[in-house]
């Protein structure tokens, strides 16, 4: 630094410094990468889906608004409909099923035991693979004259041959099963790191008024998680409704519109039909579907966490 | 019943374990050993549990530029660049992503920057499903002249990987007392030496936490890395979806071994800061 | 209006360019189309003062090592070489799509199948090359008449075409020549087992080489096989549908599939499904091939290419022991009709948007020519199947294929139809392709399943525009062959 420099940049050091200052320096490169990154993106989204555009027809800035047209024949599309009800559905099928598994897991990984730091090694495996390896690795396993199909002869005692990837119900029970396996990790890692922070004092003291230990659970336990029952149900059903890498690897949404969730429909309509604009009306539908859920569960975990501080500061 | 001392418990306990083990850990032994094995031992019935000839060849074929690997003989599946570019863009988009979301956090659990709602809305971002945004990014992107590019891959996952990082250092950042850096300030310490000396040390567990998880998920991203790429840059889902269309491939040996050399850094990585993950997931909503 | 008026710019800009360039270059030296192209090259890279240059290319991923030898040649000759794009084979519609709308140029050539052409060439991707073709004079008049009219679309070609994709049937001659296996068959069918001439033959021969000895549902031999995987099943019904003497559509672009040829054509085609390995229904090529190769089947519907496994020393169980037949066809009218369908069909197609359009025009020619092209045929790895009259000769396309697949399988492009080439040819095959699985699922009657079709195509039709989709039904009809049997 030159001597010359030197005051400039003290001065310009003792701005920063200043609260008002200091405490926006992150926020301003972050809502700059959103305005400028995101809001172009959802503005040209909104601008699409009020066109008739598809790739085939000349650009898309000479295109002539077709007003609610797109938006009528998304509604009136009933695949679209379909992949809507069936992404919402594995969903409803798979996010409670983590949640169950990780939480019990969880629960019974709790007190330290023998052995228990290897379970939470393995238990947080599936989590750190790529889901197109997951879809490439179950594809290989549940072929009909695959591994696991032996496995399940070995129990049945019988020849099973399901065929997990080319038969409807086996197959969507393949996919959820590829989301289950994977992230039941994740609602396990929340709910061990939820129940490893619950405080003590309140259950010491309900011990001592003689509470069972299901009371215990019930009554105190877990209210106290429910925050963080409200998160996890938040992460992982925003990331299940955006199922894309299992079924286009494993079945190619396949069997007919078996496992054809709404991810795969659009990027067909989208990139394989060229109905961009119809693509940008079912967006924004999607995006309506899923923010409403989202945002219900958001306010319950906003609740939540309030509750918690207000309480936390008596 | 469940009775602590009751000598059943550890029994069923383990059992239950033990089977949730079994589930988890049998699709990446069946990937790890199909990756040993030649041709002609990937499908047979009845399956084959260890491969009896074992065999390098398939990690032979992926990693040496040039050679083909479908059985057929017309893949080419290669896996260096695929890595290599994978770790530039999830490895600086992290970087990026922590660094600024966490000074955010710090931000907003300090000041109450943005106004109360700010973490949850900025929580709505992420549960934009890729596909909705996927089409107008195209366009945008390439009045930008970002598309195919190293820097929009990494914006792209600096903006949808900011939610979690503000989610997850929101706890970490909470847990350093306050005291502690009013005392710091009161003795005449600048607020970045606060940062650097005082508030850094008590979150760097949290900090690498936080990067490995949003690692791992712009590790494994594929929609919007198989839309923004063509030519230049080729992530290591994308490689893999290429190769592995449901009906397309049955190159199972080299394409386990690709899968077995994906997951290995992360598992490494995963295993390496495990004692920190836990509290990183507590999402701030737990008070001691 | 202004739409309009911004088609008919690009339309102008477009003839104003391939004039000049017709215009400002002669045809290379040269006296065989591959030594036209080199030479044609060579000339290019002369006037753009370069000496390597590499060209990208988009090309299906399960295709790639077939033609890495002679696109090397092609390098040591003339300096422009290629980085391969590869891409999953489903997936390259929609890569080329997305590059439609960036424009970035980001690969200057492509291999893709015809289904797409109509998309891409409105959408203004695909480059309209007849004055490159004039100029290079490409030897296409060599080519088997049906396959380079698939490059073509409202007129205008747009590609070259590299592989003659249209299926053949492949039967099994040492299970029928087995000691006793003709008596028994012929006293059980009433006629001598062989190549079969109608579906129904196909039908019987498959349910009497159904081999399952422990009667476990797990047969030792299956008795046919065909592609019923998504996104590839349609295209096995739609040769059916073709012998049955149907037509997807009348001259007004109305629906005919839900007629009595698609119904009937259709429950034959699920029914023969039954004599398939399980998992069929998941099964693309580099499924079926090995399957087929290890001798697990007696018959298989599908591509040419099925030599390279089924031929091969190496990979196949069933060496010499094939028998390559006539597709198969349905009596109409008294009289026998055999139907074969372009199934794939790799094509080049030059991007408007690279950024040497030329040179790839060039290394496509140099690919496709009657020599080159029987080199890549012969290839022991090619994908690329015999399209042209001098494959019919060649040593060495006859020493990789066989003199019988080769002859059989130009016999049936006689009778070759093509896939439904229209505007949203894609979207028009994916609903398809949809209500025939679930049909072959059981989800859905097969009269249900065809009903839907055509009302699903009746959307896709009326929103592109019925007239501009009569105008492209009417050029490819002129496509559909005239003979009901081959010569």
């Amino acid at each position: 630094m030159t001597a010359a420099g030197a005051p400039g940049a003290g001065r310009l050091r003792r701005w920063l410094e200043r609260e008002r200052v200091f405490k926006w320096l992150p926020f301003v490169p972050v809502q700059g990468l959103f305005a400028l990154l995101l809001l172009p993106n959802f503005l040209l989204l909104v601008y699409l889906s009020l066109l008739s555009w598809r790739i085939t027809r000349g650009a898309w800035w000479n295109a002539a608004f077709t007003g609610l047209d797109s938006f009528q024949r998304a509604l009136e599309d009933s695949r679209f409909l379909w992949a809507l009800a069936r992404t919402f559905a594995f969903a409803a099928v798979a996010v409670p099923l983590e949640l169950l598994l990780g939480f019990g897991l969880a629960m019974l990984c709790r007190r330290s035991f023998r052995g228990r730091r290897i379970y939470t090694s393995v238990f947080l495996l599936p989590m750190m693979i790529v889901p197109a390896v997951v879809g490439y690795d179950l594809s290989m396993l549940l072929i009909d004259q695959g591994p696991f199909n032996q496995l399940l002869s070995l129990f049945a005692g019988r020849t099973v041959t399901v065929r997990w990837l080319s038969e409807y119900t086996p197959a969507q029970l393949a996919v959820i099963g590829a989301d289950v396996w994977q992230w039941t990790a994740l609602t396990f890692l929340v709910f061990t790191a939820g129940l490893a922070g619950l405080p003590e004092e309140p259950i010491r003291a309900a011990r001592v008024m003689g509470a069972s230990r299901w009371q215990i659970f019930w009554h105190i336990e877990l209210p106290l998680l429910k925050p963080v029952i409200a998160i996890a149900v938040i992460l992982r059903s925003m990331e299940a409704l955006k199922m894309f890498d299992y079924p286009m690897l494993l079945t190619q949404a396949g069997p007919g519109n078996a496992t054809e969730t709404v991810a795969v429909y659009l990027w067909r309509v989208g990139w394989e039909f060229a109905r961009v604009s119809d693509a940008a009306a079912m967006s924004l539908i999607l995006l309506v579907a899923v923010a409403m859920y989202i945002l219900v569960a958001i306010r319950v975990l906003r609740r939540e966490r309030r509750r918690l501080t207000e309480e936390g500061a008596v | 019943m469940r009775q602590r001392g009751f000598p059943l418990f550890p029994l069923v306990r383990h059992t239950l374990l033990l089977a949730w083990a079994a589930v988890t850990l049998f699709p990446i032994y069946w990937m790890v050993m199909t990756s040993f094995k030649q041709a002609a031992e990937w499908v047979t019935w009845p399956p084959r549990w260890f491969p009896h000839e074992p065999t390098l060849v398939n990690y032979v074929k992926v990693l040496t530029p040039g050679t083909s690997t479908f059985e057929l003989g017309r893949q080419t599946l290669k896996i260096l660049k695929p890595i290599g570019d994978s770790l530039i863009v999830s490895g600086i988009g992290s970087l990026i992503a922590v660094l600024l979301g966490s000074a955010l956090a710090y931000s907003w659990a300090r000041f109450g920057t943005g106004g109360r709602s700010y973490p949850y809305n900025i929580l709505s971002i992420r549960m934009v499903p890729p596909i909705v945004i996927a089409v107008p990014f195209v366009v945008y992107f390439v009045t930008l002249r970002l598309l195919d590019t190293y820097t929009g891959l990494i914006l792209v996952y600096l903006a949808t990987s900011l939610p979690y990082v503000i989610w997850m250092m929101l706890a970490f950042v909470e847990e350093v007392p306050v005291e502690l850096e009013r005392a710091a300030r009161v003795m005449g310490a600048s607020r970045w030496k606060v940062l650097r000396s005082v508030v850094l040390p008590l979150t760097a567990s949290g900090l690498v936490v936080t990067f490995l998880f949003v690692f791992i998920l712009n590790w494994s991203e594929l929609l919007l890395a198989m839309t923004l790429t063509n030519t230049e840059v080729s992530t290591i889902p994308i490689q893999l979806n290429k190769f592995q269309s449901a009906n397309e491939g049955r190159d199972y040996g080299p394409q386990a071994a690709i899968g077995t050399i994906a997951t290995l850094p992360v598992v490494v990585l995963g295993f390496l800061i495990q004692k920190h993950l836990l509290r990183g997931f507590s999402f701030g909503l737990l008070r001691k | 209006m202004r739409r309009l008026s911004g088609f008919l710019s690009i339309v102008g800009a477009v003839a104003l360019t391939s004039g000049l360039t017709a215009a400002s270059a002669q045809t290379p030296a040269g006296t065989t189309a591959d030594a036209r192209a080199v030479a044609g090259a060579k000339a290019y890279m002369q006037s753009k003062g370069l000496t390597s240059l590499k060209l990208n290319m988009m090309m299906p991923s399960i295709f790639t090592a077939g033609s890495t030898v002679e696109m090397a040649n092609f390098e040591k000759e003339t300096g422009i070489g290629v980085n391969y794009f590869e891409v999953g084979i489903l997936q390259i519609q929609a890569k080329a799509m997305s590059e439609a709308v960036a424009k970035s140029g980001s690969f200057d050539f492509w291999i893709g199948d015809p289904i797409s052409l109509p998309d891409l060439a409105e959408a203004g991707l695909a480059k309209p090359i007849d004055d490159l073709v004039a100029r290079g004079k490409a030897d296409l008049d060599d080519i088997v008449p049906g396959f380079q009219e698939q490059a073509r679309y409202k007129g205008k070609t747009y590609g070259l075409v590299a592989d003659g994709d249209n299926f053949i049937l492949a039967i099994r001659k040492d299970l029928i020549d087995a000691p006793g296996e003709r008596q028994k068959f012929k006293a059980k069918y009433g006629w001598e087992p062989g190549c079969p001439d109608t579906y129904e033959q196909w039908y019987q021969l498959a349910e009497f080489f159904t081999r399952d000895p422990k009667g476990a549902g797990v047969p030792e031999v299956y008795g046919a096989m065909g592609y019923r995987a998504r996104s590839w099943g349609w295209r096995w019904w739609l040769q059916q549908f073709y012998a049955k003497g149907g037509m997807p559509f009348d001259d007004n672009l109305k629906p005919l599939i839900a007629g009595k040829e698609g119904l009937e054509s259709l429950r034959d085609y699920i029914a023969l499904t039954k004599f398939m390995p399980k998992d069929i229904l998941g099964w693309a090529t580099p499924q079926a091939y090995p399957f087929y190769a290890g001798g697990n089947a007696f018959s298989i519907m599908t591509y040419p290419s099925i030599a390279i496994a089924a031929e091969h020393p190496e990979r196949s169980k069933i060496v010499g022991k094939n028998r390559y037949c006539l597709v198969p066809g349905y009596v109409v009218g008294g009289k026998l009709v055999r139907r074969s369908l372009q199934g794939y069909g790799n094509i080049f197609y030059v991007s408007s948007y690279a950024k040497h359009p030329e040179a790839a025009y060039w290394l496509a020619q140099y690919l496709t020519s009657k020599e080159v092209s029987a080199r890549l045929v012969s290839g022991p790895n090619s994908v690329y199947d015999p399209y042209r009259r001098s494959h019919l000769t060649d040593a060495r396309v006859i020493k990789a294929r066989t003199k019988e697949m080769v002859e059989t399988h130009l016999k049936n492009a006689q009778v070759m139809a093509p896939m439904i080439l229209i505007q949203g040819a894609v979207e028009y095959n994916d609903v398809l392709d949809q209500n025939i699985q679930e049909a072959l699922l059981g989800k859905i009657t097969a009269e249900d399943a065809l009903k839907n079709t055509a009302a699903a195509w009746e959307k896709i039709t009326n929103q592109i525009g019925r007239k501009q989709q009569i105008e492209g039904w009417k050029a490819i009809k002129p496509a559909f062959p005239t003979k009901n049997v081959p010569d």
